[in-house]
């Protein structure tokens, strides 16, 4: 894997998102842009949400109180394109690497489907194609030609819509630069958001907005005590989400439960 | 013979030959190369962006379209529109997907004959259906045509209605919601026929009594921005329904309300704030006619604890509520039950609005805003030929402004009812614009039996749904990706907008769009609605109401950037092809009552020879048919922004984003407390028989504490038999169990809650 | 025995073995290398159009950018469209046969030229002239040889099991040792999508 900076804008780039869950009503409106971005096929009976493929799953927590003091929050998740990412240190077929701005890929034509990566994810990010992906009928000419189609048999995920950095780096580099601005480079997700309740971009550049947010103390990560070091913040200042989310005893508090 | 050492010998040589040639590494790679199976590829191509504005809800969001050569691939949020700025929701983002999703889409003009679809050519069509109007037309029978509005406001509707006039047909119905209750009591209250704003965006105090904020009221994309910005101004929303729905559990508080009672809760308000002396003195006793008689009413019936009582909230919370509003800056109550699709009661809207009044918000900033747009008042006189005018004089079926509903304007299941018992005169012909009634319609079976007893049925729709299954004539209709269209103020949105939207693609079937069609049938039928329709096509229209905006040099464009309105009209059309015009300076509308001020006791009222309570905003209970031993429990509806109401339904995508706990396979689950569960014996997932005094479905049970005890929820939107096998089959049509009650001063029908009870099965 | 043994031994004779080293070696050599590119693993086809580019270089001075450019959206334009042939070659700019069957064929029909791409890659691969172009540097002979000046287009040479042309880099394998080279990056979402 070649290093060299002259050549090379990743090694100022490591892209993270940030997600306000405060102000994430849980519309779905990213779910469904995510899907139509990337080509992602539609079973008649989608009931049963462990064969639905979603790259991006909006899970629905409570705080716990009785009606009429309950309080929802919608947490939508994303692959979480972790730093340490178990799933690339368990693929036998080396479908799956993470590169410098932070991305993990998925290649599907050298996944042969064997889903210990589906096993190793903690964030069950991963979803399976059972059957041959099937379209609502002509929806084939909406597809996005950025993105491939998977076909059946392969493990496939959110990949933080790489294709858009690389039709922004080719923008970027026909106008004589090779370092993205803020903004170029936003996945589906991020973009069809009605409340902003979802950043994207660049840490590695200390004016972006991702940057001063992960520095937030109402900044924290799914499952952090695993140490996969995810690439996705959320943001909450309330106490019940943080719980939920990253997990720690009553009795701890957030600081005791990362030592 | 071969030897077995010369037969080894061979094949080692012929190995080692071949690895000092191509041949492994060929075949290797050919295999390799071979063996991928790719699955169908979009085809790469010209990238290019064009704007155009969303129509699957009366919001009008801007969106960037994505097009790869000729094809539509995605959508996206214009960041330079005021209304979404950027923004999409789940419906705008499955355009692609309703655009392109042949099954459900009407492809070309289709005839019934012999009980089988025809297709036929539109030159066949539009002569079949402008031969049948002038027949009646001849035959001085114009009265017996009948139109469904699917739009409900904007050009498409007026046109309709336009036509409906000078062809001499009083009978013009619109699709039920909650603009009927609101319209209407405006127009009592304040005398005003215009657009209704609400300035969320600036008030802090936001009063909800059922409408469900962040599921799809006004605009879905405005409203979820309203809720972010309200975390940051600190501005307070309180909602007031008796389920827990997304919006009740993000709100700051939930006042659980037991359905159908929200006029009481709101006179209980009122007491408490007049009592208190918190009412705004000043608006009161200069801009308002007949507090006096509204402060006693109030006074006597709406105390506290009365109120309490009826709605089932705790007193303290009554007066704590009421006391917090009243002293907010800029308080703001609401209403317009679910999207606003479920109607309310006329003396509900008024009660609500009375609150309003009483802190004297009202065309004020962050409050209740009424003002008119150009795009409703354009329109030229209309000069009616005899025919029309006497054919005009004819009461209506569904006898909206008669004695009997005075008030009424349109009422779609009186229309049904009475065309199904014993109608005046008979419906020879009805034209349903891109609704879809057969399915949305209150009492959808009744509706069904009434346009089977129509002879002639034309129905213009994109989308193959059930009221297109009932047609005698489909004239399909473009998606909004392929037409010219005019975008007129959102529902709800505090000042005029104005936009055209280009089409992105081309036609991909043989449509026409409805305007272009009305246009040209028109000037087959007769000379004096050719003179009240004079334009050739809808896109004349269009040019014609931007040219008249222009005129006004008012307001600003939103194309790639904010700008004031250009100098020349050519660049004005450019722009609002990209984009749209708005105007937040725009002049409000004061009180145009007979007193000039708002009036708690309308003069309108008078002529109808009500009692002073009956003229006055008070709680009336809801008569709902069944008696309580037979049906104990209560069936309330509620809408989910996933799922669409009517005519266009949800699209696979969001069928697939439907929760566990609400679809499983094809059976619905409905919301039940667990106290009512305990006492049926259910458990989570259990079958039950739902029966209601108008209908009966098999569904399953949802155990949910967010609901109140002896309710039982579900919502508006499944149960189709038509569009795809994404949609048909799947849950139930709750309009199908919730029937209609009716509201006698208005003529108004609501679905909101019907008696009900259970068996397990 | 052991007599009979040795007198198998002294016949000796590699004679199977060389007879096979040559078989196998020619079979995989002639069947299965490019450069002769017979059937059965591969076809050859000719373009539908004998476009020669010299005429357009040397004769009409077409200079290269003038159909194959970077667009202003990252975007390499790729093989001209239709649209472009048009702007010269309504009507016959020479008296070649060929161009009067091209006119015949695709310009007064409208029909794009169904074009047969030597360097088309796999559906999931993203190739970035950009990246190549202004970051690398390269010139167009490096991966397209003498294209810009032949004088009518090389027979299309592909593989009936796979496919794909035989003319340009198809095995990841030569794009990675390359970008080693170079020092460019090997990551899979480099290149992959």
């Amino acid at each position: 894997m070649g290093h060299n900076h002259k050549h090379q804008s990743s090694h100022a780039e490591k892209y993270v998102m940030v997600i306000d869950i405060d102000k994430c009503t849980g519309c779905g409106a990213c779910a469904i842009a995510c899907s139509q971005e990337n080509n992602i096929p539609v079973r008649t009976d989608e009931t049963d949400k462990y064969l639905s493929l979603n790259w991006l799953v909006i899970y629905r927590i409570t705080n716990g109180e009785p009606f009429p003091k309950t309080k929802v929050a919608y947490i939508p998740r994303p692959c979480m394109h972790c730093d340490h990412p178990i799933c690339v240190h368990v693929c036998p077929a080396m479908a799956t690497d993470k590169d410098a701005k932070g991305v993990v890929s998925q290649i599907y034509p050298r996944c042969f489907g064997c889903r210990y990566c589906m096993a190793a994810c903690p964030y069950h990010a991963r979803v399976f194609n059972w059957w041959d992906p099937k379209y609502p009928e002509g929806t084939e000419r909406g597809f996005n030609p950025d993105v491939s189609t998977r076909m059946r048999g392969v493990v496939e995920k959110c990949n933080f819509c790489n294709h858009r950095y690389q039709r922004a780096r080719d923008k970027a580099i026909t106008e004589g630069r090779v370092i993205l601005k803020e903004g170029e480079y936003v996945p589906a997700c991020v973009e069809a958001c009605p409340t902003k309740a979802m950043y994207f971009g660049n840490i590695k550049d200390p004016e972006s907005k991702v940057a001063k947010l992960i520095k937030s103390p109402y900044a924290f990560r799914l499952l952090e005590k695993y140490g996969t070091h995810p690439s996705v913040y959320y943001l909450s200042k309330h106490e019940w989400v943080k719980r939920q989310t990253d997990w720690y005893l009553e009795t701890q508090n957030k600081k005791q439960s990362h030592e | 013979m071969l030897t077995r050492r010369e037969f080894l010998q061979f094949v080692v040589g012929g190995a080692l030959g071949a690895v000092f040639s191509p041949l492994p590494w060929r075949i290797a790679d050919e295999m390799v190369l071979f063996s991928q199976r790719w699955t169908y590829q979009a085809p790469h191509g010209e990238e290019s962006w064009t704007k155009a504005l969303c129509q699957l809800c009366p919001g009008g969001c801007g969106l960037k379209v994505r097009k790869i050569d000729n094809r539509v691939v995605s959508v996206k949020g214009d960041f330079v529109n005021p209304v979404n700025q950027g923004g999409l929701c789940p419906l705008g983002a499955s355009s692609v997907q309703l655009l392109y999703g042949e099954k459900r889409r009407v492809r070309k003009p289709l005839k019934q004959e012999d009980g089988r679809w025809k297709e036929i050519e539109w030159n066949e069509a539009l002569d079949i259906l402008a031969q049948k109007l002038r027949e009646f037309r001849e035959k001085r029978e114009s009265y017996t045509l009948a139109c469904v509005d699917g739009y409900g406001h904007g050009l498409m509707s007026n046109l309709i209605k336009r036509f409906c006039q000078s062809y001499g047909t009083p009978n013009y119905l619109k699709m039920p919601s909650a603009d009927d209750a609101s319209s209407l009591a405006i127009e009592l209250m304040q005398g005003h026929k215009g657009q209704i704003g609400f300035d969320l965006e600036n008030a802090d105090y936001i009063l909800s009594f059922g409408s469900q904020l962040l599921e799809g009221w006004s605009v879905s994309v405005r409203m979820q921005r309203v809720y972010a910005n309200s975390l940051k101004t600190k501005a307070k929303i309180v909602q007031i329904e008796p389920r827990l729905s997304d919006t009740a559990a993000k709100a700051h508080e939930l006042l659980p309300i037991k359905p159908g009672t929200e006029a009481a809760l709101a006179l209980g308000f009122v007491h408490v704030i007049i009592k208190e002396g918190l009412y705004n003195q000043d608006f009161i006793s200069n801009s308002t006619h007949g507090f006096d008689a509204f402060k006693e009413l109030v006074l006597k019936e709406y105390s506290p604890k009365a109120v309490a009582n009826i709605t089932g909230i705790n007193v303290n919370d009554i007066k704590r509520i009421a006391k917090e509003f009243a002293q907010a800056k800029s308080p703001l109550a609401i209403w317009g039950r679910g999207k606003g699709n479920i109607p309310c009661g006329l003396y509900e809207v008024m009660a609500i609005h009375a609150l309003n009044a009483l802190v004297g918000n009202i065309n004020k900033k962050g409050g209740v805003v009424c003002f008119n747009e150009i795009a409703e008042t354009w329109w030229p006189e209309l000069n009616l030929d005899t025919t029309a005018t006497e054919s005009l004089k004819m009461e209506r079926i569904d006898q909206a402004r008669s004695k009997r509903y005075p008030l009424a304007t349109s009422m779609l299941h009186q229309f049904a009812f009475n065309l199904t018992t014993e109608p005046k005169y008979p419906i020879n012909a009805l034209l349903i614009f891109e609704a879809n009634p057969c399915y949305a319609a209150p009492k959808p079976d009744l509706f069904i039996k009434t346009v089977k007893k129509i002879p002639f049925v034309v129905v213009f729709s994109t989308f193959w749904s059930e009221t297109t299954q009932q047609a005698d004539l489909v004239l399909p209709t473009p998606f909004y990706l392929e037409t010219w269209n005019g975008i007129t103020t959102p529902k709800g949105w505090p000042y005029p907008v104005f936009g055209i939207s280009k089409p992105a693609t081309q036609n991909l079937y043989d449509t026409k769009h409805p305007g272009d069609v009305i246009l040209t049938i028109s000037k087959r039928i007769s000379d004096s609605i050719t003179q009240t329709l004079p334009w050739g096509s809808f896109e004349e229209i269009l040019k014609t109401v931007a040219k008249k905006i222009y005129d006004t040099r008012e307001g600003k464009l939103a194309s790639s950037q904010v700008s004031a309105l250009p100098r020349d009209f050519n660049t004005m059309w450019e722009k609002l092809s990209q984009g749209v015009w708005f105007n937040p300076e725009v002049k409000k509308v004061g009180f145009q009552t007979k007193t000039g001020k708002f009036e708690f006791l309308p003069s309108k009222f008078s002529a109808l020879y009500l009692s002073q309570k009956a003229s006055l905003p008070h709680y009336e209970a809801w008569e709902l048919e069944g008696s309580l031993e037979e049906y104990p429990l209560t069936l309330i509806c509620y809408e989910t922004l996933m799922l669409t109401e009517g005519y266009i339904a949800s699209s696979p995508y969001m069928m697939k984003a439907l929760p566990p706990t609400l679809l499983k396979k094809n059976d619905l689950l409905v919301e039940i407390h667990p106290e009512t569960a305990a006492k049926y014996k259910l458990a989570e997932g259990d079958k039950v028989r739902l029966k209601t005094p108008f209908g009966e479905a098999k569904v399953r049970a949802h155990i949910f504490e967010g609901i109140m005890s002896g309710l039982i929820a579900m919502p508006l939107g499944l149960g189709h038999s038509a569009y795809d096998e994404y949609l048909a089959g799947k849950g139930v049509n709750a309009h199908q169990l919730l029937g209609y009650t009716e509201e006698k001063i208005s003529g108004i029908a609501t679905w909101a809650m019907a008696k009900a009870n259970l068996v397990k099965i | 025995m052991v007599e009979e043994k040795k007198e198998h031994q002294k016949k000796g004779g590699w004679g199977a073995l060389i007879l096979g080293f040559i078989i196998s070696f020619l079979v995989g050599w002639i069947f299965f290398g490019n450069h002769l590119a017979v059937p059965p693993l591969y076809g050859k086809l000719t373009q539908p159009v004998s476009f020669s580019h010299n005429i357009h270089v040397k004769q009409a001075e077409m200079a290269c950018e003038d159909c194959h450019y970077l667009k202003p959206n990252g975007r390499w334009s790729g093989i001209p469209k239709l649209a472009k042939c048009i702007e010269c070659h309504e009507e016959a700019q020479g008296e070649t046969k060929e161009e009067a069957h091209f006119i015949k064929k695709f310009v007064e029909t409208g029909k794009e030229i169904p074009w047969l791409i030597y360097s088309k890659q796999p559906k999931n691969v993203f190739f970035s002239h950009a990246a190549h172009l202004k970051i690398a540097g390269f010139k167009c002979r490096r991966c397209h040889g003498e294209m810009g000046y032949n004088d009518k287009p090389p027979v299309y040479v592909y593989s009936r099991l796979s496919k794909y042309s035989q003319h340009t880099v198809i095995v990841m394998e030569r794009c990675m040792r390359c970008h080693k080279k170079f020092e460019a990056p090997n990551y899979c979402f480099t290149c992959h999508k």
